[in-house]
């Protein structure tokens, strides 16, 4: 796919938005589908669809139009994230929301959580540039789809044994990866605790 | 036998592993204590990696498509946005399309000026379908009266489109009817009823205000028609706890707003 110029969509050109909306929506829905799979009341195609239009506002603060690819999955995580949380509130019926993550930090400063979109959006965007598009795909079928190992190798063409070496290597990479920033970690950890 | 423990670890941890593969664990680790460790770190490491894992997986996803009201959502929001008049394209999906697209930054864009009286043309056309085949709205949403020249009449109206399930009590509802005492809250559940209700304005020279707040994108809307000028302005929640300074602002702006209108 031939993804339009950044000035297009600074631009505001709406031919060139639909495209990126497009490209993005198969992407951010498997996130926040993912992310929500607990939570049966929330609608994972429309916190997909406010994290598509949050993305407008950050056009200005990207380089490229493949910069948006992180930023969405990382809006749409983030976005599923408070949902879970308004909805954790609304059921204890009170009138504040507790913060339950550490995406939305206790003094709810505004530069702080643009701070942890922006790690996690730079987290995202390591794993692309370190992950093979092959590896991709079947952490993608493993973790979103939910096929079995037998299952993604007749999807992939693969031996059974490289699906799981696949999976192995690119869990070792991730746990690498996130070592060097045990802060991410222990923000999604929290998260997890709390939303699970 | 090291790389066969954490393979058989993360099929177990996704819920894909088998009897027989929850054996196959407790024999490796029996052949080889040293091993427990480790699998007991990657254990405690896994939620997290899946989270990660799922995130990765995610760039290399193509389908489902996106469904047309999601499509048309958009570009409304982006037309808000751009302020924007009315969709050029809603699926550019030919190869066509998309190199025009990819080639546009670049090139002059003085040859558009020729497509104003076109596109105006296009626009009055397309309006005038529209009053012939407009579809019947399912249930007609509050229509506002048609008061007469005198005091701004303020209408207050929340879109939860998970459904109408909020009670009398519910945060959102107190804080916004505390905000505007006077004025009874309209409950929508449903974009296209909300709007319809939104861009209803009165024949007359009255001054109408509207404020409107969506619980799924967190924005309070406030617009108005005051002395036949619009007015239009949206603060974006970004924690439900900011509800009440979003408040206080909107009520700046209304009272801006109307100060200026007294003038």
């Amino acid at each position: 796919m031939t993804l339009p110029t950044i000035q297009c969509l600074r631009d505001g050109d709406e031919a060139a938005w639909v495209i990126v909306y497009e490209w993005l929506w198969p992407k951010a829905l498997a996130v926040a589908t993912h992310k929500l799979r607990f939570t049966a009341s929330i609608d994972a195609e429309d916190v997909t669809s406010i994290a598509l239009q949050q993305l407008v506002d950050h056009v200005e603060k990207v380089s490229t139009t493949e910069d948006l690819l992180p930023l969405a999955l990382a809006i749409s995580h983030n976005q599923a994230v408070q949902r879970i949380r308004y909805n954790k509130a609304e059921k204890r019926d009170v009138t504040v929301t507790d913060s339950l993550d550490g995406f939305d930090a206790p003094d709810s400063s505004n530069s702080l959580r643009e701070l942890d979109l922006q790690d996690l959006r730079a987290f995202i965007k390591i794993l692309m540039q370190d992950l093979s598009p092959k590896a991709a795909g079947v952490l993608g079928d493993f973790y979103l789809k939910g096929l079995t190992q037998n299952e993604i190798a007749a999807h992939h063409n693969l031996a059974l044994n490289s699906v799981g070496v696949n999976l192995t290597r690119s869990l070792q990479r991730i746990r690498e990866i996130i070592k060097k920033n045990p802060t991410l970690m222990k923000e999604i950890h929290i998260a997890l605790q709390n939303i699970e | 036998m090291r790389d066969e423990l954490l393979n058989l670890l993360i099929q177990k941890s996704n819920g894909t592993l088998d009897a027989e593969g929850s054996a196959r664990i407790e024999q490796i680790l029996e052949q080889d204590p040293a091993l427990l460790a480790e699998y007991e770190a990657w254990q405690a490491e896994l939620p997290t990696l899946k989270e990660l894992a799922g995130l990765a997986g995610a760039t290399s996803l193509n389908a489902p498509a996106m469904p047309d009201s999601i499509r048309e959502e958009l570009l409304e929001h982006l037309q808000e946005k751009f302020d924007h008049t009315k969709p050029e394209l809603a699926k550019p999906q030919s190869p066509d399309a998309i190199q025009r697209v990819a080639g546009l930054g670049t090139r002059e864009v003085t040859w558009r000026w020729a497509l104003i009286p076109a596109f105006g043309l296009a626009i009055l056309f397309l309006i005038s379908l529209n009053k012939i085949n407009q579809e019947p709205i399912p249930a007609s949403p509050p229509k506002i009266a048609q008061p007469q020249a005198g005091p701004p009449m303020i209408q207050i109206a929340l879109l939860d489109v998970v459904g109408q399930t909020r009670g009398t009590n519910d945060p959102i509802r107190v804080q916004l009817q505390n905000a505007w005492p006077e004025t009874e809250l309209i409950d929508f559940d449903q974009t296209s009823k909300m709007k319809a209700w939104r861009d209803d304005w009165p024949t007359s020279t009255a001054s109408v205000i509207k404020i409107i707040y969506n619980v799924s994108s967190g924005e309070l809307i406030l617009t108005s028609q005051i002395k036949g000028e619009n007015k239009k302005e949206t603060f974006t929640l970004t924690d439900p706890q900011e509800l009440p300074v979003l408040i206080e602002k909107a009520q700046a702006t209304l009272k801006t707003w109307l100060e200026e209108a007294g003038k």
